[in-house]
């Protein structure tokens, strides 16, 4: 166990208690807190209980906001989709149980089914035949359209997450977030950001629908099948991290995924490169994806995790994370690059 | 004075990796151990430069300042004013950082008056565009 687990274990003991009334003999064991997730922290436990229809047990993590993260996201949202999606055909953990305010568990925080399977963040780049990582890509693809394809209004969604104006709203609502963001975070004037700002604001792309968008779609956030033969297909076991998840523009997550700074992540050099991304998911889903639309949400993407980076930086200089952060130069240099200047 | 900044970094990045990181077993202070070597090697290099470059910028963006006073409305007297002050002591590093930020936020009121595409003043723009392209390539 390390750090401020004897402290996490008793704040959850208490929070279990009052999700599982009449319960009894409440054990939790393996409680501690992983490496992975920058604006999260990430607590895998199990729990044991009693009911009176006999023992009860669930592997389980807590997802908590941290003192100070990368990324301000609501907890109350992130149940919701998680709950919407029980209902879908995404595969996506189980929520269990949500302390909004915080009240057992210091921060506001979520319970859910902790699934089983491994993550590899580069598994279209990795050891797989060539033929095994494009065909993974394209369930990858497959699994994004399933995203986009959710009802969101029948899920009930729309008044949890907001529904942008259609039309250019959409792109507009995304600029404002994260514009809204930087006035938040920044700790000092930053004009290539205004010029990238303006650039936007200039080539707001038209949404040809309004979907539930991820937000951070890739395969780090995806838990895969364990083990198989390396001809064997990749099978993705569940899609996690639904943290920045919205309603949107579809374009947005495929803006997200053809980022030049990712490609590594998205994309095998001659075999499924950004044109593939964009012909695949235009033939799945009928909508056009033009270049215009993809490179406006690629800047938007570049421009969010700036915003990010920025959100770092305060909370380090503020004493309230724990994580060194640099300016985001790179990242904006990338966004000229992409605006043509 | 010895030992010197650099020498102190470099020190306390080996004290680091040699002996604290061999016995830190858990992932996440592992993981968070190999961010603060990262941050330390990375200010041996930059540090020394950081002044320099501030003087440096602070001049370029004066330059830019004073060609940007006649084609915008609404941040000229501001910058009438930044530019007519006397430049700080650049030892004085809070003055030397405020000087440059005051300089900089200028010119993002600049840029933000002159988007999406500076057709207003074509040549500023470009000298602006420039310019922000090379304090992306510097240490600030």
């Amino acid at each position: 166990m390390s750090g401020d687990a004897p402290d996490v274990e008793a704040r959850l003991r208490a929070f279990l208690a009052s999700q599982l009334p009449g319960a009894d003999g409440l054990e939790i064991t393996g409680l501690r807190r992983t490496s992975s997730g920058f604006s999260r922290e990430n607590w895998p436990f199990d729990a044991a209980w009693q009911t009176e229809r006999g023992p009860e047990s669930a592997e389980l993590i807590m997802r908590r906001d941290p003192i100070g993260s990368v990324l301000v996201t609501d907890r109350r949202e992130e149940f919701a989709v998680l709950r919407a999606l029980e209902h879908s055909a995404v595969p996506a953990p189980r929520a269990r149980w949500i302390d909004a305010d915080g009240a057992y568990l210091e921060r506001p925080a979520v319970v859910m089914d902790r699934v089983g399977g491994v993550c590899d963040w580069f598994v279209v780049n990795g050891d797989r035949p060539e033929d095994v990582r494009r065909a993974f890509a394209l369930r990858a693809l497959e699994l994004l359209v399933a995203i986009h394809a959710v009802d969101w209004r029948a899920a009930g969604l729309g008044p949890v997450l907001g529904e942008p104006p259609p039309g250019t709203g959409p792109a507009a609502a995304a600029i404002d977030k994260w514009e809204t963001e930087l006035r938040r975070e920044q700790l000092e004037p930053f004009p290539e950001l205004e010029l990238v700002l303006g650039w936007l604001r200039a080539h707001e792309p038209v949404a040809q629908a309004v979907t539930l968008v991820h937000g951070d779609f890739k395969p780090g956030n995806m838990l895969l099948a364990p083990g198989g033969a390396p001809r064997e297909p990749v099978e993705i076991v569940a899609m996690l991290d639904w943290e920045t998840a919205h309603l949107g523009d579809p374009l947005e997550d495929i803006g997200w995924i053809t980022n030049p700074l990712r490609h590594r992540e998205h994309q095998i050099p001659g075999v499924w490169e950004r044109a593939d991304i964009m012909r695949e998911y235009a033939e799945l889903t009928g909508l056009d994806v033009s270049d215009a639309d993809i490179r406006f949400w690629n800047v938007l993407a570049n421009f969010k995790l700036a915003v990010i980076v920025l959100t770092g930086v305060r909370s380090f200089v503020e004493g309230r994370g724990d994580r060194v952060f640099g300016a985001p130069n790179s990242l904006v240099a990338l966004m000229f690059d992409l605006m043509g200047i | 004075m010895r030992p010197t900044p650099d020498e102190q970094l470099r020190g306390l990045r080996a004290v680091l990796e040699t002996t604290i990181a061999p016995e830190v077993t858990a992932p996440y202070p592992t993981d968070l151990l190999a961010t603060v070597v990262a941050a330390l090697e990375r200010l041996e290099g930059e540090w020394g430069t950081v002044a320099r470059a501030m003087r440096d910028e602070s001049a370029a963006l004066d330059g830019l300042l004073a060609d940007a006073r006649g084609v915008v409305d609404g941040a000229a007297a501001d910058i009438e004013r930044a530019l007519a002050s006397a430049p700080p002591d650049w030892l004085d590093r809070d003055a030397a950082r405020a000087h440059y930020e005051t300089r900089r936020a200028h010119l993002a009121a600049v840029v933000r008056e002159l988007a999406p595409d500076g057709a207003a003043a074509p040549d500023l723009w470009a000298g602006i565009v420039a310019h922000l392209r090379m304090h992306l390539s510097g240490p600030l």
